[in-house]
């Protein structure tokens, strides 16, 4: 009761003084604009001010007090004042490299001057008015080293992102997320215009802190909380219309039979009801009972649309005295240019924390709770492949379907996805922290941080049956006695809480600073699964909430061999301790002890060091008083990381409950229940362990010319041992042997990460332009393999030592036979024949075998880069934005389907230009049905150049804050319009060169099923009352 | 005040370090089967699971056999003239290789031979890993019984392996786990064949002659097994011993042929193994043939008066096959000539065996049971290419209860796929006694299954069905036949009896005719099948399959590839 009496008297007594006077003024630019916004803080006190729209302020204090002034992104000057001044006049400089910015990284704050180590502080203003629901897609080509790879589906959910080159092609690419301190792998949920700030943690050193989760890179996340100064509301809202970018073409319904012609050696076509020969009248209905008629059917076209997707967040945010609080709404909509499929996001942010105890107790918490609704479907491959003859709907009203002949056996596209349109996956994330942080004095500080996230999953999977050509397909079974269908019913509750417990030091003794924290965590992740699969009468509407009303064919409320229910343990420990000289000579080593419950108990702890140094050659003497060198540091780091995201229980052997397949009919009665039995589903390996990497990293920082120029370049070598494998393992290792973890061999990457910044000075009403350019580059080997001293082979993905992982791996396709002589004085090759691939015999032995094949490509590119420019007028804002890869190779798995007529679906457009003696010169295969020369074997006939380079964002924005805010009571209005993927230049011949695919069975493989992307234009209104 | 706080933060920490103990670590796996909870006899019901080649491993490859299906089709039919690949043209391939299998050009990298040679080692590892669990369970009552069962599982998978690779790498229950992946393949067949006969000769020490469950192993299955390995290393005696012995079993010539084909469960006391299938069993469409899933004919998907409809239409008989039905005066095979011209897919004069129209269908005959219409044409999906012959044998009745619908999964019930059938093993016996000189010992066993052949009900004229629906004719044959002459008939018989039941190409190798016959089959069919035109088949190569290039690339090079490919 005793403290509580005193909480009060903190919170609210006031300290008189006897002799106060007062300030007042105006704040402005250097080039002489006010500067609305702006706080006045006293120090060592909590009085504060904040400057009005025009820059003007008043502030009443102590004489003899500091008087600090201070604006996001310009120099804070601070004065001692001792009598009342009514005139004041501020000028704050602009600071571009923003250097005192303080910044969060791994569990603290750093000022973007000390930091040592390679962190990309990505410019989250710029990040303001992004039509995309998902922050991840817009970070893409603006950090250098960072790498993303997005599928297109709605939400952006799927994007993987990968830092610094691949780490590990298992065990996700993906970096961790700290998001307000919550160890996490996904993103998903984040709104990014709750967003304060990201910081992207590259090299060991800064991400070693994070331990064994921190070996693909760490990217930090700080939402926002308010400011000092008046209630603040903001309202963003956009709307986007959505296009398919890439071409996709196939053959039409003449083009298709001409093809399958000729690819029959000149036989006529069977297709539907009839039978084709070149100038035969096609017949009116492709049925026997005159149901279908003779179509041209684009299927392509038929299960695109333009799509339309909004966004809508509301922000308030209110500080006062020693209490703040910022409140987000948000909703963002996606309906995905694949029909029936769509992208739903709602969320809700309460940010909050109060000082008390004369400011030394800071309480608060961070929380976010996002409900997100997805319809994923994709038919695309369908589509590509369906018979164009087929039409959409047959005369009876039902979905057009192929009716035996020589169309095929496949769905209407179109028809699945509609089947599928009820199937919604819902996912309910709550997650953020409450926490403490106590001055003992002002040294020490101790802390304490609950974080939380919390995941339930609900899937009702209720695909329908539908009606093709008359007959009811799809989930629909006849039991004889009965007709039902069958449902899942899926229930997936994630909870994760990391319990983290620091005390930090802080001390400045001269010019001697020191920083240093220890912690302990606690992470405990716990999951539970309930699946059921039902079976309900045909028709009847199933109520998923009670499915103890319905015939249970499958309860895995009791059985869960799939990993997902899995739990998982971690306890850490780590400190760190940074030292600077006079802001010039900086040391920082941090150790991370973690013990991780997904390996054997054998190899279950681990240690991962690392070491900063960095020295600010601008405050040495000799550049102390350069007007061209305005700040230059050199970097350096080492660390250790490791990587432990795999299957949590990956060290132990699993069986599994298929009705399918492990059951069997032992009776031998045929009809009705059967004996159960169990089947190895997972191959434990107890001496699994982490996957380490250890990473130098070297950099400089320089601004140059009144910070006009900016310069920022890494170099890094990161090896990876005992790189964590899951790959095609020999049959004789069973089912379960595919998932089968090893610790496979070592890697190294090898790279530089550049930014090089130009920004004008601005003066008011001036033009000013800016532009901003990075640069990365990486170089990944292999340096040994532990259990097979040969190779790895994944289809065409090789990883083997000396070369890159997952290079293509394959056989030479030394053009195509176009002569008999060719043929005849070509090696011993099965299939050889006019108009066939010549495949190159390597090792000349007069035999094309599998001792010919080879290194036939390198996914990974040359470099990357990005590439923005931004020009203002006045109140009007132009930005564009470039990106692009170059050498990186491609396969183009497409074309196994596309290019070769040996499967009756459609063809591809290249079957058009195929080698015939008419066609000498083309680089086509003749058309044949059969493949007698195995062409669709790996080869560099599927190896693309996967270069492009493109239009990423093109954006005008025009602030219409003087024009209309004072009418309309606002204190802001801005309007942009925006478009994406306006065009891009690229070699690659397939549908979409922007593959994902950072997976075991390799990288930069395109096949038929991505789900297209988008080329979109916003139009957008960000408000500020 | 700060007390309180310092005193807040302690203890914070301590709660941090009191649980700083490697109990909190130590996270066991939750409701799962692991191998501390195994239920021994769901590891044997599992092993049995496999011989259908259907796998957990969530790939279409290992859910959908129908590429490599368990039996044969794709590996023996339609390597050997019964029977055409089908489907909608040359280029619907599945597997990407089945054309080539036809053809014999098949190629190391074929996903076929692959998802065989996947599918087999599967059902091994289930086998091995059963048997390793059931040693090390001291008190499990079935123990010896169930480890008999388990090891002719394994010979029966060994066997696959060696009709279709001639080779294979062996890991039993005593290869140790970790050097499961060492063990190189063999192509030394004294060495293979004495490993699966060691299994089946330590099951038939074990094993009963009956077993409650129709579907286990009994004596009888092992003594099978054993006589077929006998077989195909042709050591005669021990042929006719050990077919002997599954001869003193329970089994028989069931008198109706239609109802064999057509009816689940009617074949039961012919089949001497069977893969046992099932529906309505909470499998969406059943534990069915999904391997020969593409097997059914084809029909119009909007005519509901077809019996199964929008089938794949694969695995179609050959003319060949067709022809070898044609009968003399006296109702025997025209054993030289019967190729010499063609039985016109609509002839119903020319006189046939009876069988014909039991296992294979032409237009205009009655469908099984069918009454809505007989056999149409459109049933046929690419006549140009695969002409007009439809599979019939291993097609469920459109009437049978155990068929699921009537579209998807088309012609598949709850009917059992024989690997052995009692028939299969009196031709061995034939075939033995004819080998070591009693050829009319050898005939009186032919003669005996032509007699339940004659015996059975006909195929009856759709439109009237008190008449037969052909020609049909057959006799027995004479005593006195020369040795070689008896083979000839041996051979034909086994045609006509077991056609299109994945027998034929692997006879062909063992006869050491496979390089010749097909070659002039497949010269013979090109006039028919343009197809064929060039094909060939290497003799001392295509007899077996490549080695899968994946396996050899997934051991490093450890295993080898056969010589030629």
């Amino acid at each position: 009761m005793k403290q509580l009496i005193y909480l009060f008297a903190f919170l609210f007594a006031i300290t008189v003084s006897a002799q106060e006077i007062t300030w007042s003024g105006s704040i402005n630019t250097a080039t002489g604009s006010p500067l609305p916004g702006a706080s006045i803080t006293v120090q060592g006190t909590s009085i504060g001010a904040v400057s009005d729209f025009d820059g003007n302020f008043t502030i009443t204090f102590e004489s003899g007090s500091t008087l600090v002034f201070s604006y996001v992104g310009y120099t804070t000057y601070s004065v001692i004042a001792k009598a009342s001044d009514s005139n004041v006049n501020i000028l704050l400089k602009e600071d571009a490299s923003q250097l005192d910015e303080v910044v969060v990284t791994g569990y603290g704050k750093e000022r973007k001057k000390d930091i040592t180590g390679a962190i990309s502080v990505v410019d989250v203003e710029d990040m303001e008015g992004v039509a995309t629901p998902n922050v991840i897609s817009k970070l893409q080509s603006k950090i250098p080293g960072l790498t993303m790879k997005s599928s297109g589906v709605p939400g952006g959910n799927d994007t993987q992102i990968s830092i610094r080159g691949l780490t590990s092609v298992f065990g996700g690419t993906g970096p961790l997320w700290v998001i307000d301190g919550v160890q996490t792998t996904s993103p998903a949920g984040l709104n990014a215009s709750e967003i304060e700030s990201i910081q992207v943690l590259k090299d060991a050193a800064s991400a070693g802190i994070y331990g064994t989760e921190a070996a693909r890179g760490v990217i930090v996340v700080t939402t926002k909380q308010a400011k000092e100064g008046a209630a603040k509301i903001t309202l963003n809202t956009s709307t986007s219309v959505n296009t398919v970018r890439d071409n996709f073409s196939v053959l039409n319904a003449q083009q298709w039979l001409d093809v399958r012609y000729v690819a029959q050696g000149n036989v006529p076509v069977p297709a539907g009801n009839f039978v084709y020969t070149p100038g035969v009248q096609l017949p009116t209905y492709l049925d026997a009972n005159n149901n279908l008629l003779v179509s041209d059917t684009n299927w392509i076209n038929t299960i695109l649309r333009n799509s339309v997707s909004t966004r809508t967040d509301f922000g308030y945010s209110k500080a006062k005295d020693n209490w703040k609080v910022y409140t987000g709404l948000g909703y963002a909509n996606d309906n995905g240019i694949i029909e029936y499929t769509y992208y739903k996001r709602m969320n809700a942010r309460l940010n909050s924390s109060v000082k008390l105890l004369n400011d030394k107790l800071t309480i608060g918490e961070n929380l976010t709770v996002t409900n997100f609704k997805e319809v994923k479907g994709n038919s695309m491959e369908d589509a590509l492949l369906q018979n164009p003859l087929i039409p959409m709907y047959g005369e009876d009203g039902t979905w057009g379907g192929p009716t035996g002949g020589g169309l095929q056996d496949k769905w209407n596209p179109l028809a699945i996805l509609y089947i599928n349109r009820n199937n919604v996956q819902e996912t309910t994330r709550t997650f953020g922290n409450v926490y403490f942080d106590y001055n003992v004095n002002d040294k020490i500080t101790v802390s304490s941080k609950f974080n939380f996230d919390i995941n339930k999953f609900k899937f009702n999977e209720q695909t329908e049956a539908f009606n093709q050509n008359g007959s009811l397909l799809g989930n629909r079974y006849d039991l004889g006695d009965q007709v039902v269908s069958r449902y899942n019913r899926n229930r997936n509750l994630s909870e994760t809480f990391i319990l983290t417990n620091m005390v930090a030091y802080s001390d400045e003794i001269g010019k001697h600073s020191i920083n240093a924290f220890a912690g302990h965590e606690m992470m405990k992740k716990d999951q539970n699964n309930v699946f059921y699969r039902i079976q309900a009468p045909y028709g009847e509407k199933v109520d998923f909430e009670n499915v103890e009303n319905y015939t249970i064919l499958q309860d895995s409320s009791v059985l869960d061999a799939y990993g997902i229910g899995a739990d998982s343990r971690r306890e850490s420990a780590f400190a760190k301790v940074s030292y600077d000289y006079d802001d010039t000579y900086y040391l920082s080593v941090s150790a991370r002890r973690d013990g991780s419950s997904r390996f054997g108990k054998n190899n279950r702890y681990a240690t991962f060091p690392t070491a900063s140094a960095g020295w600010t050659l601008s405050n040495e003497k000799f550049l102390k008083e350069s007007n061209t060198v305005d700040n230059l540091k050199l970097r350096a780091s080492w660390g250790g990381n490791g990587n432990a995201d795999i299957l949590e229980y990956a060290q132990y052997s699993i069986y599994n409950i298929s009705l399918e397949n492990s059951n069997y009919d032992l009776v031998g009665s045929g009809y009705g229940p059967i004996a159960g039995g169990v089947s190895p589903n997972q191959v434990g390996n107890p001496d699994l362990k982490w996957e380490q990497s250890y990473q130098t990293n070297l950099g400089l920082d320089a601004a140059l010319f009144n910070s006009k120029l900016n310069v920022v370049v890494d170099v890094y070598k990161k090896e990876t041992s005992d790189l964590l494998l899951q790959i095609i393992q020999p049959s004789v290792l069973g089912e379960a042997g595919k998932t089968l973890f090893f610790n496979a061999g070592d890697m190294e990457n090898i790279g530089i990460d550049a930014v090089i910044g130009y920004k004008s000075i601005p003066t008011v009403n001036e033009f000013r332009w800016g532009t901003d350019v990075t640069f990365s580059a990486y170089r990944n080997k292999i340096t040994q393999l532990n259990n097979s001293d040969n190779f790895i082979l994944n289809g065409v993905s090789y990883t083997g030592v000396g070369e890159s992982i997952g290079s293509y791996y394959g056989y030479i396709a030394d053009g195509i036979f176009r002569t008999p002589e060719e043929v005849a004085v070509h090696a011993q090759q099965p299939g050889k024949a006019l108009g066939n691939i010549r495949y190159r015999d390597i090792n000349q032995d007069g035999v094309i075998n599998q001792d010919d094949r080879t290194i036939i490509g390198n996914p990974h590119p040359d470099f990357t880069f990005g590439i923005g420019l931004n020009a203002g007028i006045k109140n009007w804002d132009l930005n564009v934005f470039f990106d692009g890869s170059y050498g990186n190779d491609m396969y183009n798995s497409q074309r196994e389907m596309l290019d070769f007529p040996y499967f009756g679906f459609n063809h591809g457009l290249n079957t058009l230009d195929a080698w015939s003696t008419t066609n000498a010169n083309s680089l086509v295969p003749a058309l044949n049905t059969s493949n007698s020369n195995d062409q669709k074997r790996a080869s560099t006939y599927f190896i693309e150049d996967g270069s492009f380079f493109r239009m990423r964002t093109l954006s005008i924005s025009h602030d219409l804050t003087n024009a209309l805010s004072d009418k309309l009571g606002l204190s802001s209005i801005n309007v942009f319009a925006q478009a994406e993927n306006l065009f891009t230049l690229t070699r690659f011949s397939g549908f979409d060169y922007e593959v994902p695919g950072l997976s075991r069975t390799g990288i930069g493989i395109a096949g038929l099923a991505t789900y297209p992307h988008t080329k979109s234009f916003t139009l957008g209104l960000n408000l500020q009352f | 005040m700060k007390k309180t706080f310092i005193y807040i933060a302690i203890c914070s920490f301590a709660f941090s370090v009191t649980s700083c103990q490697e109990e909190f670590l130590d996270v066991a796996p939750e409701n799962v089967i692991s191998e501390d909870n195994l239920d021994l006899e769901k590891l044997v019901v599992s092993a049995y699971s496999s011989l259908d080649y259907r796998f957990n491993t969530g790939e279409f490859r290992d859910n959908w056999p129908f590429d490599h299906a368990p039996s044969n089709w794709a590996f023996s039919d339609i390597r050997s003239g019964d029977a055409y690949k089908g489907g909608g043209g040359v280029g619907d391939n599945p597997g990407g290789g089945m054309h080539e299998l036809e053809t014999h050009a098949i190629f190391p990298s074929s996903e076929n031979v692959y998802n065989l040679w996947r599918a087999v080692y599967f059902g091994i590892y289930r086998v091995n890993s059963a048997i390793i669990a059931i040693q090390g369970n001291t008190d499990f009552s079935n123990k010896e019984i169930r480890i008999a069962e388990l090891k002719v599982i394994r010979a029966h998978f060994y066997f696959e392996l060696m009709k279709n690779f001639g080779s294979f790498a062996y890991i039993d229950e005593n290869t140790p786990v970790d050097q499961v992946a060492t063990i190189p393949n063999s192509f030394d067949k004294d060495f293979l064949w004495g490993k699966i006969e060691a299994d089946l000769n330590a099951a038939v020490e074990v094993l009963p002659e009956t077993q409650t469950e129709m579907g286990r192993v009994n004596k009888y299955v092992a003594y099978a097994f054993l006589a077929k390995a006998k077989l195909f290393q042709q050591q005669w005696a021990e042929v006719i011993t050990y077919s002997n012995e599954v001869l003193s079993g329970p089994y028989g010539l069931v008198t109706d042929l239609e109802k064999l084909y057509s009816s689940a469960g009617y074949g039961n006391s012919e089949n001497v193994f069977a893969i046992q299938y099932s529906v309505n069993d909470g499998s969406d469409f059943g534990n069915l043939n999904f391997g020969d899933l593409l097997n059914s004919p084809d029909s119009p998907a909007d005519d509901a008066n077809h019996p199964y409809i929008n089938g794949d239409d694969f695995d179609k008989p050959t003319q060949n096959i067709v022809n070898a039905f044609k009968v003399d005066a006296n109702g025997l095979p025209l054993l030289e000539s019967y190729n010499n011209s063609d039985l016109d897919p609509m002839d119903t004069t020319t006189p046939v065996d009876p069988r014909l129209d039991h296992s294979i269908g032409r237009p205009g005959i009655t469908w099984k049971k069918w009454t809505n219409m007989p056999q149409q044409v459109n049933w046929s999906r690419d006549i140009p290419t695969y002409g007009l012959y439809v599979k019939k044998k291993n097609q469920i009745d459109p009437y049978d209860d155990t068929r699921p619908s009537q579209g998807f999964p088309w012609a598949k019930g709850a009917l059992d796929h024989a690997i052995i059938k009692i028939s299969d093993v009196m031709l061995w016996k034939a075939e033995a006694l004819i080998e070591s000189g009693s050829a009319d010992e050898g005939i009186a066993i032919i003669n005996e299954i032509r007699t339940r052949a004659k015996n059975s009900p006909y195929v009856y004229d759709f439109n009237d069905n008190s008449k037969d629906a052909a020609n049909y004719k057959i006799g027995l044959y004479p005593n006195g036949l020369t040795k070689s002459k008896a083979m000839q008939a041996l051979k034909m018989e086994r045609r006509l009896e077991l056609h299109n039941e994945g027998h034929h190409f692997y006879d062909l190798v063992r006869w050491g005719e496979a390089a010749s016959w097909i070659n002039e089959y497949m010269l013979n069919e090109s006039s028919k099948r343009l197809y064929y035109s060039g094909a060939h088949f290497d003799q001392n190569k295509e007899e077996y399959l490549p080695i899968p290039q994946i396996e050899i690339d997934a051991t490093s090079g450890l295993y080898q590839q056969r010589s030629g490919y």
